[in-house]
């Protein structure tokens, strides 16, 4: 699959095969699908039972990234030789 | 270290960035202790090199004592310095590359001549909650994600956790938004492969 190469969005039919579902993930993951594009994509997830499956677990997949790194910053510590190091270079600048 | 201490006045961020912007070196040393930290975890999830990672911290810093009489204050300090931290680990990592950029392989789904998904599969029902609460899993996790491709890497990194726009990737790493699309859905792929079994 290539989505730079896709031709474009269906226009007026009603039906789109399961690779072009797939070539839209990403933007409607990202709500940049719109009106009849949009409109579509949902049809095939209602027929698509596959489809509807593996975007569910695309989603799950996305959530457990953001939710791995979602702690890590809490116990942040700068070690005291780069606070005096970033100082003493700003002095240098000055 | 308690900057109204030193200073003897309560400090919000407003009267902090005051500060900034008058050259007060006592400022300069709270920010730097304040988020310098937050800073440094922030660069080492592009920068494995911890030396790499430190360097990115000190120009960020550099940077934004030169830039701060622009700084207008309509993102808060800590997500400003975030921000620029980022660009200067991007940064960092375009000087360190001596070969070019490598392409992500396709890792798409397989379809038969109809477009018709060939693969099915069963639905994750594996708890988000329990999998992120047990240690092991998540750092076997996390270093998956950071033994990808730098570019899959990043491109995960900004979209996925980082929360950045489609746009907003394609000029950080100076590639077409067509490229950003194609290249964070294999990028997502290739995580799914290397994680797949963890999850069932």
């Amino acid at each position: 699959m290539n989505i730079e190469n896709k031709s474009s969005y269906p226009s007026t039919s009603d039906s789109i095969s399961c690779e072009t579902f797939e070539s839209f993930i990403v933007d409607y993951i990202d709500g940049n699908l719109e009106g009849n594009q949009k409109r579509i994509f949902i049809q095939h997830l209602k027929e698509c039972p596959a489809c509807e499956i593996y975007l569910k677990n695309y989603e799950y997949r996305i959530q457990l990234s953001k939710s791995i790194f979602a702690n890590d910053t809490d116990t942040p510590n700068i070690p005291n030789q780069l606070v005096d190091a970033i100082l003493a270079a700003k002095k240098q600048i000055d | 270290m308690d900057l109204s201490k030193k200073i003897n006045m309560p400090l919000s961020e407003e009267q902090l960035i005051a500060q900034l912007k008058k050259g007060n070196v006592d400022s300069f040393e709270f920010i730097v202790r304040e988020y310098g930290g937050y800073l440094l975890i922030i660069a080492k999830r592009y920068l494995l090199n911890e030396t790499d990672a430190e360097d990115a911290v000190q120009d960020t810093y550099l940077h934004a004592f030169s830039a701060i009489a622009t700084f207008e204050g309509r993102a808060s300090l800590k997500s400003w310095l975030h921000r620029i931290v980022i660009n200067k680990s991007l940064m960092k990592i375009r000087s360190n590359k001596r070969r070019p950029v490598e392409l992500i392989d396709d890792n798409s789904s397989f379809f038969d001549t109809n477009g018709k998904r060939i693969e099915t599969e069963t639905e994750i029902t594996l708890s988000l909650e329990k999998l992120i609460a047990n240690d092991s899993q998540r750092e076997h996790i996390k270093a998956q994600i950071h033994q990808l491709p730098q570019m899959a890497k990043n491109l995960l990194l900004l979209k996925d956790i980082e929360g950045y726009s489609t746009k907003e990737i394609a000029e950080l790493l100076d590639i077409s938004l067509p490229s950003v699309k194609t290249g964070l859905h294999r990028a997502r792929l290739l995580l799914k492969k290397k994680i797949e079994h963890q999850l069932r």
